[in-house]
């Protein structure tokens, strides 16, 4: 796996980044402005629900806050703390599954004075995504979740999974064939 | 539109609502601040740095003594094994060694300070002077009493963390720790040797009040619909829920209220009153009744407001009922 140990391109850039994360409060809180949004979208598209995004998305931060002195750019600091995002949520699902009779809408309520159609597409996308993402194995699971949601390139993606460039690619290419197969099959339904 | 392009499209639409909304990211921050960032008042981190002084030692005690302890007993057993040929003699010279042993290992506790030997409550304790400590915290249901440190927590002050073993010595190092920010508590200063049953959990009802829970054995709709099989029943009552009202939406579009009241009304005789989407349900037939009657649109819009006083909808069915 030659490609996780090769540094990518603007590493030291990123290396700069997390560094001055470290510095104060003030550097901290920067790096959380760049970087809540990715957290925040991959805890739900990893099925954490909508009530335990506050909670997933702080212990994201703070298991950051504790480990950026480990980052050495060995990989895109966004994939690294995708790493981080992975562990927050399979942990946030797990404690779910523990309380058994708590379930929600897993779409939040759209802003006044949305359309209801729209909205009602929007929560039937969203629950979509969710759904074939859980069906997903891990691996399969994090190339959706970073080439497909967040539109990570393959380069970026492949020593995430520990694979050669090429077979990310195969991958995606099926990946894609099987979500636009599960849609069909979601449009086609009764 | 190719598959490709609607699968294209499906994603970013869904990505688009994953997105943060407004106000997301500074409550978080907030409570992000509160637990990395809230230094605990320097005389409180005094006096529980001795407190976890005491610990860290206790724990050395302990991780010295079971090994030597565990060491007896075994060579006890050897020994014993060893000497098949004299059960007798080999018994009765045993008999105090194992007593010693056993003894021991049942004084261990001892010699350990009276602080570190509930270990359950001798650490929150020690975290609710204020002291950081390593791991992950958890919610005090899990972990016994609820430390008395959870009403500093929700002023931002140090977490409590989840009990550690004896042998767990960060707590000495004085390393900040990662807090969670907890619900704040309702005020008890010391904690409680006896665990607490937890109290049922309580569900919030659509008008704002809580009920209990219903029980796992009795699955909710929304609770079936969630479930992974789209081919189980609650899953085709949300598809049915969604195609009504899309075609009730549709048929509002076209201007043809008594169709999408109609389509409704069917729905709710399907769903019995049930379903996901009772406001969605309600807000097209108030205004597909608005349409049919535009009299009686002040009176409807009320019905709604006062059934939804909060209701995303309710713009659009002002503007629907006010025609």
């Amino acid at each position: 796996m030659s490609q996780s140990v090769r540094q990518p391109a603007g590493y030291e850039d990123e290396l700069a980044s997390a560094a001055r994360a470290l510095q104060s409060p003030a550097a901290f809180r920067a790096f959380y402005a760049e970087h809540f949004g990715f957290v925040w979208r991959c805890l739900g598209a990893l099925g954490v629900p909508t009530a335990g995004l506050d909670d997933a998305a702080q212990e994201v931060f703070v298991v950051v806050h504790r480990r950026l002195p480990e980052f050495r750019g060995e990989s895109k600091l966004r994939t690294w703390l995708y790493g981080i995002v992975r562990n927050v949520a399979a942990n946030a699902r797990r404690s779910q599954q523990r309380r058994p009779g708590h379930s929600e809408l897993q779409a939040d309520v759209p802003g006044a004075g949305a359309d209801p159609l729209q909205s009602l597409e929007t929560r039937e996308a969203v629950d979509f995504v969710q759904r074939f993402v859980r069906e997903l194995d891990e691996p399969a699971r994090d190339l959706f979740v970073l080439a497909l949601v967040e539109q990570f390139s393959i380069p970026e993606v492949a020593p995430l999974l520990g694979v050669p460039l090429n077979t990310a690619y195969t991958r995606l290419r099926a990946l894609r064939q099987a979500f636009q197969s599960a849609l069909a099959r979601y449009r086609a339904e009764p | 539109m190719t598959r490709h392009d609607d699968a294209a499209e499906l994603i970013e639409r869904a990505r688009r609502a994953l997105s943060p909304r407004e106000g997301d990211q500074a409550r978080v921050l907030a409570a992000l601040d509160a637990r990395l960032f809230t230094p605990p008042p320097a005389q409180q981190l005094t006096a529980a740095g001795s407190r976890a002084r005491s610990l860290h030692r206790s724990a050395w005690l302990w991780k010295g003594l079971l090994p030597l302890a565990l060491v007896g007993v075994i060579g006890l057993m050897v020994s014993r094994t060893s000497q098949p040929a004299r059960p007798r003699e080999g018994a009765s010279s045993a008999a105090p060694a194992l007593a010693t042993v056993v003894q021991s290992l049942s004084a261990l506790p001892v010699g350990v300070p009276d602080d570190a030997k509930p270990q359950e409550h001798a650490v929150p304790a020690a975290l609710a002077t204020g002291e950081p400590a390593p791991g992950r915290a958890t919610p005090p249901a899990t972990n016994g009493p609820a430390p008395s440190g959870a009403a500093s927590l929700a002023t931002g002050g140090p977490a409590p963390s989840r009990a550690a073993s004896p042998a767990t010595n960060g707590l000495a190092t004085g390393d900040p720790a990662p807090r969670r920010v907890a619900p704040p508590a309702t005020g008890g200063a010391a904690p409680k040797p006896e665990r607490k049953k937890p109290a049922r959990k309580k569900c919030r009802a659509a008008d704002g009040g809580e009920r209990p829970c219903p029980s796992p054995a009795a699955p909710t709709a929304l609770a079936m619909a969630e479930s992974d099989d789209p081919g189980e029943p609650a899953g085709s009552s949300l598809r049915l829920e969604l195609e009504a009202l899309r075609g009730a939406e549709r048929a509002l579009r076209e201007r043809q209220p008594a169709a999408a009241l109609a389509l409704l009304e069917d729905l709710e005789r399907t769903l019995s009153g049930g379903g996901l989407m009772r406001e969605e349900r309600f807000a097209a037939a108030t205004m597909a009744r608005c349409a049919l009657d535009a009299n009686a649109g002040p009176t409807l819009l009320q019905h709604f407001t006062h059934h939804f006083p909060s209701s995303a909808y309710a713009a659009r069915v002002r503007q629907g009922c006010s025609r």
